[in-house]
C-alpha cells in the first residue's frame, strides 16, 4: 500500500494507505484525529472542515495521494497551538457565548469561521453578515444565531 | 419537567413544532397563499438534488478546488 506523508497538526506524519481514500477515513481511521466529523461525505454538511495551509476545506473530498509532503493539515485539535495558547479565541468565543448544542457540526464550524475572519483579514476588512452568509456550514440544532454573535465576538478578539 | 439542574436545558424541541405553525401562518398572511407543504419555498429547487436512494455517490475529489 503507498505511504503518503504530510504536516498534521504541526507534526510531519507517514500513513499508509489506498491513494483514492478520502483525507478524512485517513484522519478518523488510521490516525485516530476525531475532530473532523463525518456527515455527508459529499462536500454539503461542512462537518468536517478543516485547515489545509491555513485555508478551510473539507477532508471527505480529498483524496490522500492529493496532499503533498509540504501540505500542513491543521483540525480542530491542532487549532489552540497556531496560536500559542489552550484555547484558540474564536473557541473561548464559543464557551463565552455558550453556542454548543448537541456538538456535532462545531468543530466545522469553527474551522469554518477561522478561516473566513482570515479571508476577510486579508482582504483589509472585518468580517460582515455577507461573508457569515457564505459559511454554509450545517447544524442540526440550528445554534446558527448564536454561531454567528460568536464568529464576530472571536473575529475582534483574533486580532489583525 | 422536572428540574435537575440551576439552568433548565432540554426542553427545546417543544418550540419547534408550534414554530412550523406560526411560521406558515405568518407565510400565508404576507402572500395571500396558504403553503401546503414544507420546506415552503422548495416547489422549484435553484441546484440538483443528490440521490437519496443507494447506493450513495462517491465521495468527491475536488475537495482542493473550494478551499477559502
Ligand atoms: S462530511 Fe465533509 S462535507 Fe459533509
Ligand atoms: S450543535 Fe448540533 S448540529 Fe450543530
Amino acid at each position: 500500500m503507498p505511504t503518503h506523508t504530510f504536516k498534521l497538526n504541526g507534526k510531519q506524519i507517514s500513513v499508509e494507505a489506498e491513494d483514492n481514500v478520502r483525507l478524512l477515513w485517513v484522519l478518523r481511521d488510521l490516525l485516530g484525529v476525531t475532530g473532523p466529523k463525518y456527515g455527508c461525505a459529499l462536500e454539503v454538511c461542512k462537518s468536517c472542515t478543516s485547515h489545509i495551509n491555513g485555508k478551510a476545506f473539507n477532508p471527505c473530498s480529498v483524496q490522500v495521494k492529493d496532499i503533498e509532503p509540504a501540505d500542513e493539515v491543521t483540525t480542530i485539535e491542532g487549532l489552540p497551538a497556531t496560536v500559542g495558547k489552550d484555547l484558540h479565541p474564536m473557541q473561548e468565543a464559543w464557551l463565552k457565548y455558550d453556542v454548543a448544542q448537541c456538538g456535532y457540526c462545531q468543530p466545522g464550524q469553527i474551522m469554518a469561521a477561522v478561516a473566513k475572519v482570515k479571508q476577510a483579514r486579508a482582504e483589509g476588512r472585518d468580517i460582515t453578515d455577507a461573508d457569515l452568509d457564505e459559511l454554509r456550514n450545517i447544524c442540526r440544532c440550528g445554534t446558527y444565531s448564536r454561531i454567528r454573535e460568536a464568529v464576530k465576538a472571536g473575529a475582534e478578539d483574533m486580532g489583525a | 419537567m422536572p428540574n435537575t439542574s440551576e439552568s433548565p436545558s432540554g426542553a427545546g424541541e417543544l418550540a419547534v413544532a408550534p414554530a412550523f405553525a406560526a411560521i406558515a401562518c405568518a407565510y400565508a398572511r404576507a402572500t395571500g397563499t396558504m403553503p401546503t407543504y414544507f420546506p415552503i419555498n422548495h416547489g422549484k429547487l435553484s441546484f440538483e438534488p443528490l440521490p437519496v436512494q443507494p447506493s450513495t455517490p462517491q465521495s468527491p475529489t475536488d475537495g482542493l478546488d473550494h478551499t477559502f
